[in-house]
């Protein structure tokens, strides 16, 4: 941070000594009517429970991803079914929490302005930062109800990105690249359905916490803010009347890179036919506090594992894998490698898994957006991580099991295969 | 108290990221004192310096005996600032950012000269920075923690 920041820092701790924030407790999926703010139930159930997805070359102003999952969410404003806007390629991201959307990419059916803006408890215009590993994103907390397939949540906080009515970027926000633009962000949207209900959690209920949620006063400087839970950009799934504990994602093989790849999404597990945890597959426990577990790769342990969606490619440590000379954030071996790697969960669950990674540059060069064998170095200390990306999902059903439920009578957080 | 002692924490920490690459040694030791653990590490040839930042954060800065910075690593909840921390090399980090070309949860290099792995997933984020060619010699990446 800068060093504003860290007196931003500073101040934002002694606020939080005085007492500000506070507010209701979590909003747990399951319990209908909901409180004010952090959304209610919606509509669900009955079979209706599945959006399709597809990997694709992504928005065209993206340039052509590859491996990212997309899907399609209509945008409404809060109690309206004709103040809507339907968003195509909208990241599925099992990496982070809640709906973030461009601005850019509303317009036609409905404009920010139509989605109430939400306040800081210090009475300004609230704003929010999204830092990720490649830059950040900063834009406006504003209210929307959801429509995912056939499935709604009514009166979501969202981040609308690179929204006109946003304040200045404060300095504590900026880490690496601006990520206002569907080119920077390689999506028109990110549907944030990780292992956690809210995207920060208590941690930002109880402190305000530089980088995230941030009290705009007009013609003035953002300031940190402290934000309930409640208040704080939800899981939409878990903001569904029913199927609301998690989510699968069903992936078909993908062999050898391809132009596209279709499956589908499916809300809740173990609540309906089309989401029943099979006999045949594992749970693996997450850390509670990060969404991590572990991986056992070449006789190291990589304590600060994940499986992540949003991930395009098998990050990992191997000095013996060469990095391609035009990139050295992909592998290019000389030929294909079949390698196998165990994760395991907190709860001591493991399975061995078999993959094949080969020349990064090779499949770049098919200008393909479905890359099944792409993979990078990741350096590795004694807590890192080996990042099984979306690869890991092609051929797969992946459930994704929310913290605060039950799924196939386990407590999340839990990703199973 | 507690107020006090995070004032002296904060106040002190722009000046102790000594950044990779670069000599912080005196900057560092001074302010390690008042803000963190300065462990030095027997039998090795390095020095530690750890600063604990407010919300859980752990920043830890590897320097050889010489005082100069060769890895830095970092755990917590938050991304600090890498642009103090990476000096020189913070434009090799915003590079592959740039790229987009990796997803937005994990930026990875690895090249002869520096190896970098930024991770921001779920809540956690942790990373580091280390240059081959300033470990001390018989020092490995292992001992990075």
């Amino acid at each position: 941070m800068r060093r504003t920041a860290w007196i931003a820092l500073l101040a934002g701790f002694l606020v939080s000594i005085a007492g500000c924030g506070g507010g209701s407790g979590a909003n747990f999926a399951g319990i209908s009517g909901g409180t004010s703010g952090g959304g209610s139930g919606g509509t669900g159930g009955n079979g209706l429970n599945t959006v399709p997805v597809t990997v694709d070359a992504g928005p065209q102003a993206a340039g052509g991803t590859v491996n990212t999952l997309y899907t399609t969410v209509t945008i409404c404003a809060p109690g309206s079914t004709t103040e809507c806007q339907t968003i195509d390629h909208v990241q599925v991201d099992t990496g982070s929490t809640g709906l973030r959307v461009l601005a850019s990419a509303l317009g036609t059916g409905i404009v920010p302005a139509q989605l109430p803006q939400a306040t800081a408890a210090n009475g300004f215009a609230l704003d929010e930062c999204a830092q990720f590993a490649d830059g950040y994103s900063w834009g406006t907390v504003r209210t929307a109800d959801l429509l995912i397939g056939d499935s709604t949540a009514a009166a979501v906080p969202i981040q609308v990105i690179g929204d006109a009515a946003s304040g200045s970027i404060p300095a504590s926000c900026v880490s690496g690249p601006l990520e206002n633009t569907a080119s920077a962000l390689g999506a028109n949207a990110i549907l944030g359905i990780g292992n956690f209900l809210t995207d920060c959690g208590i941690a930002c209920e109880t402190s305000a916490v530089p980088g995230v949620y941030y009290g705009c006063p007009v013609g003035g400087s953002c300031v940190p803010v402290a934000l309930p839970v409640t208040e704080q950009l939800q899981n939409p799934v878990s903001l569904f009347a029913a199927d609301n504990n998690g989510v699968v994602i069903q992936l078909p093989s993908a062999s050898a890179p391809a132009a596209s790849v279709s499956g589908t999404l499916v809300f809740g597990i173990g609540t309906q036919a089309d989401n029943a945890f099979p006999a045949a597959a594992q749970i693996y426990t997450v850390d509670p506090n990060y969404g991590t577990l572990t991986t056992l790769y070449g006789g190291g342990t990589f304590g600060a594992s994940f499986i992540d969606a949003g991930s395009n490619a098998y990050f990992f440590t191997d000095d013996t894998i060469p990095t391609c000379a035009d990139q050295p954030s992909f592998y290019c071996p000389r030929s294909t490698l079949g390698l196998a790697a165990v994760i395991q969960g907190v709860n001591g669950t493991s399975a061995s898994i078999a993959f094949s990674i080969d020349d990064a540059d090779a499949n770049f060069a098919t200008g393909f957006a479905a890359l099944p064998n792409l993979a990078g170095p990741a350096a590795s200390v004694s807590a890192n991580a080996f990042d099984w990306g979306l690869p890991f999902f092609y051929g797969r059903s992946v459930y994704v099991a929310f913290e605060s439920n039950s799924a196939a009578g386990v407590g999340g957080p839990w990703i199973g295969f | 108290m507690l107020a006090v002692g995070m004032a002296l924490t904060l106040g002190c920490a722009p000046a102790a990221f000594a950044a990779l690459g670069e000599s912080g040694a005196s900057v560092a030791r001074d302010h390690a004192a008042m803000q963190g653990t300065l462990s030095v590490t027997p039998a090795q040839s390095f020095d530690v310096h750890e600063i604990k930042v407010a919300g859980g954060q752990t920043v830890r800065e590897y320097a050889t005996r010489a005082g100069t910075i060769f890895a830095v690593t970092w755990h917590g909840t938050r991304t600090p600032d890498l642009e103090l921390l990476l000096g020189g090399y913070f434009g090799r980090y915003v590079a592959a950012a740039e790229l987009h070309r990796t997803g937005h949860h994990l930026v990875s290099i690895r090249t002869p000269d520096l190896v970098l792995t930024v991770t921001r997933f779920q809540r956690a984020a942790f990373g580091q920075a280390y240059l081959p060619a300033l470990m001390p010699s018989g020092v490995t990446p292992a001992v990075l923690r």
